[in-house]
C-alpha cells in the first residue's frame, strides 16, 4: 500500500523541474485558500476603487438627495389629472407641470407647483392641493440624515448625500493615499537600503545616522510635524507617510545587501566587469525584491489606518471629500445625535475593515510564502 | 559594563544632533517665518504686524543664528512659552504627564500580561483549531481603525450601556472610575497585533533545541513553557516594553482627546487646532529625547541579561 502511494509521487518529482523562488512562491500562495480569498478581495478593491476614481461608478456622490423625487411628484400629479375633469384651468396647470418637468428637468416643475396647487384648490379638491403642497416642500428639502432604506442602501449624510456612494469613493481616496506613500517610502528605502548595505564604510555610517535620527522621534509625532509643515490635505498626508515610513524597509534591504553583497553571483558579476549600479540594481535587488513586495502590502494597512487618525485630528482629508477618515472622523457628533446616526461610521468602518483584512492576511501569506527562512 | 555604558552615550550624541537638525528643518526651514506669523496672527493681519512677529520670534536672524537658539533651547529644556496660552511649555509638559501616565501605565502593561498569557495558552496548543482561531482574531482586530474601537466603544459602553462615566478627569485616586473605560479600548485595540507579536516569540523559543532537551529529560510541558520557555522569551518581551515606554509617556492624542484626559496627548492635539507650534516642536522634541534614552536602557538590560552583546 505505502508503496504505490508513494511511487507517483516520487516520478512526478523527477519530472517537475525545481521551482524558482517566484515559482515556489506562487505555488505556496496557490495552496492557501485564505490567500486566495484575501487576493481575491484586494483585487476587487482595485477595480472598484479604479471605477470609481475614472467616474464610471458612484458618480453621484457628491449631489444632495431630496425627500421627494421629481418621478414620486409625477406619478402624484398624473393620478391627480385622473380625478380632475379634462379641460379644466387645474388640469392645464398639471400638463404644464409635467411638461416642464419633460423639457426642462425638476427645477422648473418645482417653480410652476405653486400655481398648479392654487389651481387644484379653486376645483374644491383641498386633500389633493395639500398633497401636492407636501410633495413640493418634499421636493425641495434635502435628505439629510436618512436612515438605510432600498434607495440608500447606507443612508444619507448630513447634506442628503448618498453615504453608500461615498464609501465606494473612500476606496480611490485610500488607493491613492497609500499609492504615493509606497512609490515614496520604496524608493527611499530601496535606494538608502542597498547603498548602506553594499557599500558599507562612510556611507553606511550616514545613512544609518539618517534613519536612526528619524525613528528616533515618536512615528506619529513626526507624521503630525511634517503634515502641519506641509499643511491640511491628503497629499499630504501621503507624501509625510511616505518620508517617515520608510525606515522600517531600509533597514532589512540594508541586512539583504550585506549578505548578497558577498555571494559568489555578486563576485562573478564583478569579475565580468560589472559596475556598481549593475551589481546593485540588475544583480541584486531582484534577489531582495521580495521584501519590497511583503512591505508593499502590509504597508497598505498602515497607510488606511494612518489616513483616519490623520484626518481626526484635522491633518488629513478636507471637509467636503469622501474619505473613509473623514465618515469615522464625523461619527463622533453624529452618534450623539437623537437618534443617533450610525450609518457613515458603520460604512467606513466596514470598508476599511474588508480591504485592511484582506491586505493583512495577504501580506502574511505572502511573508510565508517569501521568506526563505521559514523553507526548512 | 561602564565603558559599555559609555561607549553607547557617545553613539547618542549624533542621534540627539540629528534630532535637533531634523526640528530645525521642519519648523525654521520648510515653514518660514512669515507662514508661522500668517498662520498665527490669522487672515488680517497686516504687514507692521507680521514684520513684528517675525522679530519677536527671530526669525529675521541668519540661519545659524536660529539654528544656536533652537539647540540652547533645545539643550536646556527652555522651550519658551506657548503662543497661544501663554504658559511655559516645560511645566506644560511636565503636568501633562502624569495624567497621560495615569492612563497608559496601567492600560499597557495589563494589555502585555492578557497578551502573554494568551500568546503561552496558544504556544500549548500549537497547531490546533484553538491557535489557529487565535491568529485569526487578531488579525481581525488589527483591521479595525482604533478611531472606530474609540467611538464605538464611548458610544456602547458609556452613553448606551452607561457602565462607565463618558468622559473625565480628576486629580487624585477617584480618576480610576474615569480610566478603565479608555482602559479597556486601549487594550481591546492592541491586543490583536500584541497576542501576535508575543506568539510568534514564545514559538520561536518553542523550537529551539534547549526545549527539546527538556522534554526529553521529561519534564512536563506546563514546566518547559514557563520555567524554560517564558524565561528565555524575556529577553525580546523587555526589549519591546522598554521601547515602547516613551510612547507611554506621550500618552495616546485619540483616547485622551474622547475622553477628555489632560494629558499630553490633549495637549499635542490641543496645540494643533490652534497652530501652536512652539509646543509641537517642544512635543516633538521630548518625545524623541524619551525615545532615545529608553532605547539606551533597552540596550543595557539586554546585556545585562545577556553578557554576549557587549562583545559585538
Amino acid at each position: 500500500m505505502e508503496e504505490n502511494k508513494e511511487q507517483p509521487v516520487l516520478d512526478q518529482a523527477e519530472e517537475e523541474p525545481g521551482r524558482s523562488l517566484w515559482g515556489d512562491a506562487l505555488y505556496r500562495l496557490r495552496r492557501d485558500k485564505l490567500s486566495v480569498f484575501s487576493f481575491t478581495i484586494i483585487v476587487l478593491y482595485l477595480i472598484v476603487a479604479i471605477s470609481a476614481g475614472l467616474g464610471l461608478i458612484a458618480t453621484k456622490y457628491d449631489d444632495p438627495f431630496y425627500k421627494a423625487d421629481e418621478w414620486e411628484a409625477a406619478g402624484l400629479l398624473k393620478s391627480m389629472s385622473g380625478t380632475i375633469e379634462d379641460g379644466s384651468p387645474a388640469d392645464a396647470a398639471i400638463g404644464e407641470c409635467l411638461a416642464a418637468l419633460d423639457k426642462d428637468g425638476k427645477e422648473a416643475m418645482i417653480r410652476l407647483l405653486p400655481a398648479a396647487v392654487r389651481e387644484i384648490a379653486g376645483t374644491g379638491h383641498a386633500n389633493l392641493a395639500d398633497k401636492l403642497k407636501e410633495i413640493g416642500r418634499r421636493m425641495e428639502s434635502t435628505d439629510s440624515y436618512a436612515p438605510p432604506s432600498w434607495k440608500h442602501i447606507l443612508g444619507t449624510d448630513i447634506q442628503g448625500r448618498d453615504v453608500f456612494q461615498r464609501v465606494v469613493q473612500g476606496t480611490w481616496i485610500s488607493l491613492q493615499v497609500a499609492l504615493i506613500m509606497s512609490v515614496i517610502y520604496i524608493v527611499i528605502a530601496v535606494f538608502l537600503g542597498s547603498l548602506a548595505g553594499y557599500f558599507g564604510g562612510w556611507v553606511d555610517d550616514i545613512i544609518q545616522w539618517v534613519y536612526q535620527t528619524l525613528a528616533s522621534v515618536p512615528g506619529l509625532l513626526l507624521l503630525i510635524s511634517l503634515t502641519f509643515v506641509l499643511g491640511q490635505g491628503l497629499m499630504n498626508v501621503a507624501i509625510a507617510l511616505g518620508v517617515v515610513g520608510w525606515v522600517g524597509l531600509c533597514r532589512l534591504m540594508r541586512a539583504e545587501y550585506l549578505k548578497h553583497k558577498e555571494r559568489d553571483y555578486v563576485l562573478a558579476a564583478k569579475a565580468l566587469g560589472a559596475g556598481h549600479f549593475r551589481i546593485i540594481f540588475r544583480h541584486i535587488l531582484p534577489n531582495t525584491f521580495h521584501l519590497v513586495i511583503i512591505s508593499f502590502s502590509l504597508g497598505f494597512v498602515s497607510a488606511i489606518m494612518s489616513e483616519v487618525v490623520l484626518t481626526f485630528i484635522g491633518l488629513g482629508a478636507k471637509a467636503d471629500e469622501p474619505s473613509w477618515g473623514r465618515m469615522i472622523s464625523e461619527a463622533r457628533a453624529e452618534l450623539a445625535r437623537d437618534p443617533a446616526v450610525w450609518w457613515p461610521l458603520a460604512g467606513a468602518t466596514a470598508a476599511m475593515f474588508v480591504v485592511c483584512l484582506a491586505f493583512n492576511i495577504f501580506g502574511d501569506s505572502l511573508r510565508d510564502a517569501l521568506d526563505p527562512k521559514l523553507k526548512v | 559594563m561602564t565603558a559599555y555604558i559609555i561607549r553607547r552615550l557617545v553613539f547618542l550624541v549624533p542621534i540627539v544632533f540629528g534630532v535637533m537638525l531634523l526640528t530645525f528643518v521642519l519648523f525654521n526651514v520648510v515653514t518660514t517665518g512669515e507662514a508661522i506669523a500668517k498662520q498665527r496672527l490669522g487672515p488680517h493681519a497686516d504687514d507692521e504686524q507680521i514684520k513684528v512677529f517675525i522679530k519677536q520670534h527671530g526669525y529675521d536672524k541668519p540661519k545659524y543664528v536660529q539654528f544656536y537658539n533652537n539647540m540652547t533651547e533645545l539643550i536646556t529644556f527652555d522651550f519658551g512659552r506657548s503662543e497661544v496660552t501663554q504658559q511655559k511649555i516645560t511645566s506644560m509638559v511636565w503636568r501633562g504627564m502624569w495624567p497621560s501616565l495615569s492612563l497608559m501605565l496601567p492600560s499597557f502593561f495589563f494589555t502585555l500580561l492578557v497578551a502573554i498569557s494568551i500568546a503561552l495558552f496558544t504556544a500549548l496548543y500549537r497547531n490546533t483549531w484553538i491557535d489557529r482561531t487565535t491568529v485569526v482574531l487578531c488579525i481581525i482586530g488589527m483591521s479595525v481603525s482604533f478611531l472606530a474601537y474609540i467611538i464605538i466603544g464611548q458610544y456602547v459602553l458609556g452613553y448606551q450601556l452607561k457602565y462607565f462615566p463618558v468622559a473625565g478627569y480628576e486629580w487624585g485616586l477617584g480618576v480610576f472610575k474615569f480610566l478603565i473605560l479608555p482602559g479597556l479600548i486601549y487594550m481591546t485595540a492592541s491586543l490583536g497585533a500584541n497576542v501576535r507579536f508575543y506568539r510568534t516569540i514564545v514559538l520561536d523559543e518553542i523550537n529551539q533545541d534547549y526545549v527539546r532537551t527538556a522534554r526529553a529529560k521529561g519534564l512536563n510541558q506546563n514546566t518547559v513553557l514557563f520555567k524554560h520557555v517564558l524565561k528565555n522569551a524575556m529577553i525580546p518581551i523587555i526589549t519591546r516594553v522598554v521601547i515602547t515606554l516613551p510612547f507611554l509617556f506621550m500618552g495616546s492624542l485619540l483616547l485622551e482627546d474622547f475622553y477628555g484626559i489632560p494629558g499630553l496627548g490633549a495637549l499635542a492635539l490641543n496645540a494643533i487646532n490652534g497652530n501652536d507650534f512652539a509646543v509641537i516642536k517642544a512635543i516633538t522634541f521630548i518625545g524623541a529625547i524619551l525615545y532615545v534614552l529608553a532605547n539606551l536602557v533597552g540596550d543595557i538590560c539586554y546585556s545585562l541579561v545577556d553578557p554576549r552583546v557587549q562583545l559585538k
